[in-house]
């Protein structure tokens, strides 16, 4: 038992091997009414590690820079207009967090990213509770690491692809966490361009006129839980690996050039428990090697899969596949040499289970002859679902000699897995 | 002239014009860059080649263009145009071997290989003396991305 002397002794040592400024730092009050009227005034005084309280109003400031450890708290929503004057908020500096405030308006331009929040040579930052509203990109981070931006709302307002930035645009990061972040109406949703270490966890991006997510040469990232929906091309991986993905839901993308996931230039990633629903091409694999496909469901869509020739060592397996059009196409009677196709449930199968263990005893071959006579002449997908077609497809099943015998799975499931 | 004649005139006129290749500017929004599938937004950066046959290439950088170009230079297809767009002025595509080229930290473009493309070296210097860089030419970029 520590006595009350005890517990005082310690409280008063840790207290005095806390560094000074941090027990001494003062609390500004900026607002209406208030000595201080404008958040750049209040950061301009403000010493190093102090916070200031910005109470609700609107402010009508741009360009405020903020160079030192500072923290500022909105108290009920205080808007910042930035009045369409290039940057709002730039931060420059470790240990700054924001918090519980509205950005509006940043600049928009053809050859500057300006931003609501721009980011810059930063560590340590705090991004959290903040709506960002009509602004060209919501958040710019670059240069920065080791920075988390939770529970954001960013709606972007943007009409065309062109006069548009992204939502959360990472570029040279490290470490970072974006967490619960809803994300709608900017160009790309999420923008990850050489970032590391990093997750996106449960963050919602919808109708964003081009990619939900776009991750471009960034390595050992994962993103988990995510939902991502009615965005103008799906999701992009592509020049990256070591991605692992797990637990998403992607919907409703359909076009011409629209997938759930696009994956190009992609290696040794793990796609997991997540689920298509509703695309126009569900995953869509070029270039991509050595993937572990596993637990996750497709359905409804034009095609759950299409495996470009160019694939190799991917592994799909316990995987569902219901009520798609297509379950599996590719461009070259050579794919599946190299890729195995093991234990997934196709609702296509026809096959029996003699011997009762839960696997068809025989092999399912999931790429249709329609569908590789479709990848030569795309427009031939008028034909689905006619009379000869079936037949053809049936033939085709039986005795295989133009589909790719190899992308064959041997082992399909009975019962979904 | 018999309108037997005429009229082979009249189709050859009408079969060579077909035939003609021309550039057309790039639909940012909807075209797709032939190399890495993305859609073209960025409106500095676009850049497109045509072949002989009129076949018209969309790029979404100078560096997906470039890298497309130079893995296709031993085929048999022969290039009519080959163009980029001034970095200032968005949309306006210019011939790639007249353009100057700036290689700067500072403008990131689409692929990640910072390059911007200008009509003429005095443009060129407005953005260097701002963000600097390496300046290169068509050939000094072609090498570069030889190696």
């Amino acid at each position: 038992m520590y006595s009350i002397k005890r517990v005082l002794f310690f409280l008063t040592l840790i207290s005095a091997l806390l560094p000074a400024p941090v027990l001494f730092a003062a609390t500004l009050e900026c607002g209406p009414g208030k000595p201080l009227k404008t958040l750049s005034s209040a950061v301009s005084v403000a010493q190093a590690n102090d916070k200031i309280l910005l109470f609700a109003g609107t402010y009508h400031e741009s360009l405020v820079h903020i160079r030192k450890p500072l923290t500022i708290e909105g108290i009920g929503m205080p808007v910042i207009d930035g009045g369409e004057n290039k940057d709002v908020i730039t931060i420059e500096g470790d240990h700054i967090s924001i918090k519980g405030i509205e950005i509006r308006n940043s600049g928009k331009s053809t050859s500057r990213d300006y931003a609501g929040i721009k980011m810059v040579n930063s560590s340590h930052c705090v991004i959290e509770h903040c709506r960002f509203i009509n602004n060209f990109f919501s958040m710019h981070l670059d240069h920065s690491k080791q920075c988390i931006i939770k529970n954001n709302y960013l709606n972007g307002n943007a009409k065309t692809e062109t006069a548009s930035g992204n939502g959360i645009h990472i570029w040279k990061c490290d470490s970072f966490s974006i967490l619960f972040n809803k994300i709608e109406r900017h160009r790309d949703g999420i923008y990850f361009e050489f970032v590391r270490n990093s997750r996106i966890i449960s963050n919602v991006s919808n109708n964003n006129l081009r990619y939900g997510l776009h991750f471009m040469f960034s390595d050992y990232d994962s993103y988990h839980y995510n939902i991502f929906s009615n965005n103008g091309a799906g999701v992009a991986v592509m020049y990256t690996q070591h991605i692992d993905m797990k637990g998403n839901t992607f919907t409703k993308n359909w076009g011409p050039t629209s997938y759930g996931l696009l994956l190009k230039d992609i290696n040794f990633s793990r796609i997991s428990g997540n689920s298509f629903i509703g695309n126009t091409v569900g995953i869509q694999m070029e270039n991509a090697n050595k993937l572990r496909i596993q637990g996750n469901n497709f359905s409804q869509n034009g095609w759950a899969m299409r495996i470009m020739g160019n694939c190799e060592y991917d592994t799909v397996v316990a995987n569902n596949f219901i009520g798609n059009s297509f379950d599996l196409s590719t461009n070259s009677s050579g794919t599946g040499n190299l890729n195995v196709l093991e234990a997934n449930f196709w609702d296509k199968y026809k096959g029996y289970d003699l011997n009762r263990d839960k696997t068809g005893d025989i092999p399912y071959r999931p790429v249709s002859l329609f569908s590789m006579f479709v990848e030569s002449v795309p427009s031939a997908v008028v034909l689905l679902h006619s009379f000869m077609i079936d037949v053809m497809d049936e033939v085709e099943k039986n005795l295989p000699s133009l589909i790719p015998v190899t992308l064959v799975d041997s082992k399909p499931k009975m019962k979904k897995n | 002239m018999n309108s037997g004649k005429l009229a082979t005139y009249l189709f050859l006129c009408i079969f060579l014009v077909a035939c003609t290749s021309a550039p057309r500017p790039v639909k940012y929004g909807t075209d797709n860059c032939i190399r890495c599938r993305m859609t073209i937004v960025e409106q500095g950066f676009g850049a497109e080649i045509v072949t002989k046959k009129g076949k018209i290439l969309t790029f979404d950088s100078i560096e997906c263009m470039l890298k497309y170009y130079l893995a296709n230079a031993g085929s048999k297809e022969t290039y009519a145009y080959i163009m980029v767009t001034d970095a200032t002025k968005p949309g306006l595509l210019i011939d790639a071997d007249k353009a100057v080229y700036l290689k700067s930290e500072k403008l990131p473009s689409p692929m990640g290989e910072n390059l911007s493309a200008y009509s003429n070296s005095e443009l060129r210097e407005k953005n260097y003396t701002e963000f600097s860089g390496q300046r290169l030419s068509w050939t000094e970029l072609c090498n570069l991305f030889t190696r």
